[in-house]
């Protein structure tokens, strides 16, 4: 609008509101005649008050809204309305001596007169003062009140105002910022590497005090007058954050200083003390090279973290300009500095005491650890980007990397188990990777080498070192994870009842060391089928860790084991009970162990899928998924093992689409991970695509599928490893379904002769290949055999299994089928029918199927005994099913063959 | 003498004609309003709720001693806290706007979020300023109309008391400014 002859669009605009509405075009009309610009702004301003037509009508709504926005930092708005002249606590505000984003300090003396104590006073105007946060902020504070170091300002109280505003009375600090101290003494090296030792020993008395500083930058680390290193507000971000859920996702209101912010902190990760030590990393850079590591310049919030996350800084000598300086710093100084502000936490110092030591090493002119990791942070790098050249090595890698947990830093309660625990996770990993290492598939011959043998090596390496036993039993219980892994349970129950030896020795039969190595035996027992057994070991275990009265993390993994053991005696109830504690165990440490709590809920996310309550099973297991997306990142093993398991689920509840999606994007995860060398994960899940497409009839890309893991697994095992064997059944059972019987013979055989050589003639294997073996007897007309062998499978089946667990629904269904085809239609229908009964309470979508189809053919079997009333009634219970259940009334197949079996009788 | 009956005598000065009394009101009224506005968005809590009464309302109700006072008096005590309210929140409003675009540049702790997105009602209420000044120069009436309407949540009745129109000149000219400020400023922000 041009507004230039507004009296007259007002003047028209009044008389046109006066008129009845039909009225109005026509009036305007003839006012504007011969000018249309006239006409065209009217017109407009008309429109406008109609379109705006209860606009700005509710002020209220809108200030209020304006309001809540102001009320976020009100005070610092508000200048006149500064805290000068109140009394907070038992202080008397003085002045204000600085303004950030959290709030402003205040310098404050003691309202007594006799008192002669100035303090600061930081008075939080973001925090929201609600009750619970009050509660948590006074907790903290009680923490952060115990911390005396010279080194550290101290925190005197904490409350909160009239106002509701949280405040902190801490120490008053008259000095300069270390950065502007050091460029105004003018200080060397030498001197700046004596005043960060000052500095990394306050900061290590925080961290083995459990209190993490979260924000350390050069204006909270002051040096005052008497040259004194006097680290600010130590703690207290976390003092001020907002109430931190349990469940580890949300790590609160993001709040740092980006120069200073960790990667991990830009992802919303886990804050360690690795965090601290990463700004202080920055600060060490600083101090240097008088230049920041990154270059923040000109760029927005987003690529400022993608810089923090990605990008790497150039070594401290290569951004100085001065020779002698540069000279200085190449070698030692650069190598320590780019360990300190590494990406990866776990290449980073992880301990103050390591940065610590690397300095007076360096100053002693003694080697310092950084430039060996250097070498070692260069070959992994290598590692990673040569797998494929480099083979088989970068299995037993990838393996020991696939550990996550058990070298993630938990803070635990008690304090002093925070400094062993570290320790410990930290060398049993590099200790792993030196062995390894020394083993150089680089050099060395990488082609010949296979799994067993560098593990071997390896392991006979780690027994014959001098190590401290705490180390030494956490590297063979690590190793005795990795065998497990790879099913070879001898050797990893031979390492256990080392580190039993050792654990009794050292520690005693009832230290939390005995006890992890019972919880080993009892995993092991549990893989070997051994379920009374390895609920044994877990007791002992239990006992143990009670007796202690610790809540130690290693309940968890208790629990978890415990709930495995029952789940392998079919007891559910009791199984999902003890995946529950677990559960809670693990969400109620300080760190979680990530690894733990992802396999904790893919453990209950199957108890609950198991009880048919898919909804909760399906938000857990994605939730699972998310986190390890967030944490391993959405290329990675544990990911893509996520994403198989609910493919697995889906299968079982028939949603085969679905099923295939995840299945898929697990493959593909893999495959990219893998590089197609031979892992035992990839060929896993190739196997249970094989098994979908098997079910729902692609026969072809069934075989394709498992050949493809055959392959893998003879590559990875050797000819006689039952995971070979397992693929062959799979294979055979294609050929059986196409009709190649004969090969499926082959297949068969050659699955029967390894299981012999590996297992013990009623190892619970058996059971399974006994009742595809004798179903494909039964086919090629060797009816006796099958008979027998049939009676072999549910006699081993007997032995592990409770008689209404799912399994004996299978069998009975193969053997109903068997009977049915040797005409012996009595009991096939007594078969048919018991498998429909075990079957169905268990309520997956694929089990009902197969329930129905089961009592559609005890039904055939009556019509051929002329047993019609049976039969009917039979039917009659298929057609109140089919009628009632979704998963039947969607399925064609189960519909045609009740339909062709209902017009039989 | 308080605040209160001080403003009470000046009203009623102001209402005789005498000149250069709305400079000594002015200030009064802005200070209560502000020092009400201020408590008003400390108390912005979760569990506090706003009191009903709109501020100015409420500030009339603190500072006039209502015996002496009549229906135009009130009036024109609204009008000028209508006034206050707005300068007062705008006031906020840019400061707010400032601090968010980065007025300072030490090193400041950032809280994600809370400086982002959420600045969207300050930012509309300094266009909303904008605009109205400008409306001003066209009719300073629409633009005051507003101001009452709006800011000083006065009703219309209230309003055409104070600038003595009828209740009709004060609803078209509600309608025509309103209907100005949206073709002004659609599109700028989203309006509800």
């Amino acid at each position: 609008m041009s507004d230039h002859n507004w009296e007259q669009i007002e003047q028209i605009i009044d008389q046109a509101l006066d008129l009845p509405e039909g009225k109005r075009k026509k009036f305007i009309d003839t006012h504007c005649e011969g000018n249309p610009e006239l006409k065209g702004e009217v017109t407009q301003l008309l429109e406008s008050i109609f379109d705006s037509e209860g606009w700005l009508e509710n002020p209220e709504d809108y200030k209020r809204n304006v309001y809540e926005e102001i009320s976020d930092d009100i005070q610092l708005l508000s200048t006149q309305y500064s805290l000068v002249g109140t009394q907070v606590g038992s202080y008397c505000i003085q002045k204000q001596i600085g303004k950030g984003g959290m709030g402003t300090v205040y310098l404050a003396e003691h309202a007594s007169e006799e008192i002669e104590h100035q303090v600061a006073i930081k008075i939080i105007q973001n925090g929201k003062a609600t009750e619970e946060n009050i509660l948590r902020f006074k907790r903290e504070q009680q923490i952060l009140a115990g911390l005396h170091h010279p080194g550290i300002a101290r925190l005197y109280d904490a409350g909160t105002t009239e106002d509701g505003f949280p405040y902190i009375i801490m120490e008053y600090v008259n000095g300069t910022p270390v950065d502007r101290y050091c460029s105004k003494h003018n200080c060397s090296i030498d001197q700046k590497l004596n005043i960060f030792i000052d500095i990394l020993q306050a900061v290590r008395y925080a961290h083995e005090n459990l209190v993490i500083h979260r924000d350390l930058k050069p204006g909270n680390i002051l040096i005052d007058n008497s040259g004194n290193v006097k680290i600010l507000d130590f703690g207290i971000s976390k003092l001020i954050q907002e109430h931190e859920n349990q469940s580890l996702t949300k790590t609160g209101a993001r709040l740092l200083t980006p120069h200073y912010a960790a990667p991990e902190q830009v992802r919303q990760e886990n804050i360690t003390t690795a965090t601290d030590l990463y700004a202080l990393g920055v600060i060490f850079y600083q101090l240097l090279t008088g230049e920041l590591p990154l270059d923040f310049s000109d760029l927005s919030q987003y690529e400022i973290e993608q810089a923090i996350v990605n990008t790497k800084a150039p070594k401290p000598s290569s951004n100085v300009s001065d020779p002698k300086i540069r000279k200085l710093l190449q070698g030692d100084l650069d190598a320590i500095a780019l360990k300190a502000i590494r990406k990866e936490t776990e290449y980073r110092y992880r301990v103050a005491n390591e940065f610590l030591e690397d300095l007076k090493n360096y100053k002693r002119g003694n080697p310092v650890s950084a430039i060996e990791d250097s070498f070692r942070y260069r070959s992994q790098k290598f590692f990673n980007r040569h797998k494929k050249s480099v083979g088989i090595a970068a299995v037993v890698f990838l393996l020991i990397m696939g550990l996550t947990g058990f070298y993630t830093w938990r803070i635990t309660q008690e304090r002093d188990q925070a400094q062993i625990e570290a320790q410990k996770a930290k060398n049993t990993k590099e200790i792993l990777i030196d062995i390894f290492k020394a083993n150089d598939p680089i050099s060395g011959d990488a082609e010949t080498a296979t799994l067993p043998n560098l593990l071997e090596n390896g392991t006979e390496n780690i027994l014959q070192r001098n190590l401290n036993p705490e180390v030494k039993i956490e590297l063979l219980l690590t190793l005795s994870t990795i065998y497990q892994n790879i099913s070879d349970f001898d050797k990893a129950q031979q390492l256990v009842d080392t580190t039993l030896k050792l654990s009794n020795r050292y520690f005693g039969s009832n230290s939390v060391a005995t006890a992890r190595s019972h919880i080993k035996l009892g995993g092991i027992a549990y893989d070997l089928g051994n379920y009374q057994e390895g609920k044994k070991e877990l007791l002992k275990s239990k006992k143990i860790l009670t007796a202690q009265n610790t809540s130690t993390p290693v309940y968890a993994t208790l629990y978890h084991h415990l709930g495995f053991v029952e789940e392998g005696m079919s007891n559910y109830d009791s199984s999902k009970a003890y995946f529950q504690k677990a559960l809670d165990n693990v969400t109620q440490q300080t760190r979680i162990d990530t690894a733990l709590y992802i396999d904790i809920l893919k453990s209950l996310g199957r108890s609950i899928h198991r009880e048919g309550n898919y909804k909760t099973a399906d938000s857990l297991m994605f939730k699972a998924l998310k986190i390890s997306e967030s944490f391993n990142g959405k290329n990675d093993a544990v990911t893509a093992s996520i994403a198989g398991d609910i493919g697995l689920y889906y299968m079982t509840r028939a949603k085969y689409d679905s099923s295939r999606i995840f299945y898929q994007q697990s493959l593909d995860i893999k495959k990219e991970l893998y590089d197609q060398e031979p892992h035992p994960n990839y060929s896993a899940t190739l196997t249970n695509l094989g098994v979908l497409e098997s079910y729902v009839g692609n026969h072809t890309a069934a075989e394709s599928l498992f050949t493809k893991a055959l392959k893998i697994d003879t590559k990875l095992y050797g000819e006689d490893h039952p995971y070979v064997a397992f693929s062959k059944g799979h294979l055979a059972e294609i050929y059986k379904q196409k009709g190649q019987l004969d090969k499926a013979r082959i297949l068969s055989e050659e699955q029967l002769r390894i299981y012999k050589e590996n297992y013990n003639s009623d190892h619970y294997n058996f059971a399974g290949f006994y009742r595809d073996y004798a179903d494909l007897l039964s086919l090629q007309e060797e009816f006796q055999k099958a008979d027998n062998y049939f009676s072999k499978s549910e006699s081993i089946y007997s032995k592990y299994k409770a008689s209404d667990n799912d399994i004996f629904a299978k069998l009975y269904e193969t053997w109903a089928e068997h009977y049915y085809r040797t005409n012996r239609y009595e009991q096939a229908a007594e078969k048919f029918q018991t498998a429909a009964k075990i079957f169905s309470p268990t309520k997956y979508d694929e089990y009902e199927i197969r329930a129905t189809k089961c009592l559609i053919y005890a039904g055939k079997a009556y019509i051929q005994l002329n047993k019609k009333r049976k039969a009917e009634q039979l039917f009659w219970q298929v057609k109140t099913r089919i009628d009632s259940i979704k998963a039947l009334s969607k399925n064609k197949e189960v519909q045609n063959l009740y339909n062709q079996a209902y017009n039989e009788l | 003498m308080g605040t209160g009956s001080k403003v009470t005598q000046l009203l009623i000065r102001l209402r005789e004609g005498e000149k250069g009394v709305f400079d000594k009101i002015y200030p009064l009224i802005y200070n209560q309003l502000h020092r009400m506005a201020h408590s008003h968005m400390v108390r912005q809590n979760p569990g506090h709720t706003l009191s009903k009464t709109e501020l100015v309302h409420e500030a009339y109700l603190k500072m006039i001693d209502q015996s002496e006072i009549d229906f135009t008096d009130r009036s024109h005590f609204l009008a000028i806290a209508s006034r206050c309210m707005r300068q007062i929140l705008i006031d906020y409003a840019r400061k707010k706007h400032a601090k968010k675009r980065g007025g300072q540049n030490t090193d400041v702790t950032y809280i994600d979020g809370l400086f982002n997105a959420e600045n969207r009602k300050t930012e509309e209420l300094i266009n909303l300023d904008k605009a109205l000044n400008e409306l001003s120069t066209l009719n300073e009436r629409l633009a005051k109309v507003v101001e009452m309407r709006f800011f000083g949540e006065m009703t219309i009745e209230e309003t055409a008391e104070a600038l003595d129109v009828s209740k009709s000149t004060v609803k078209r000219d509600w309608m025509k400014a309103r209907g100005w400020l949206y073709n002004k400023l659609k599109g700028k922000f989203e309006i509800t």
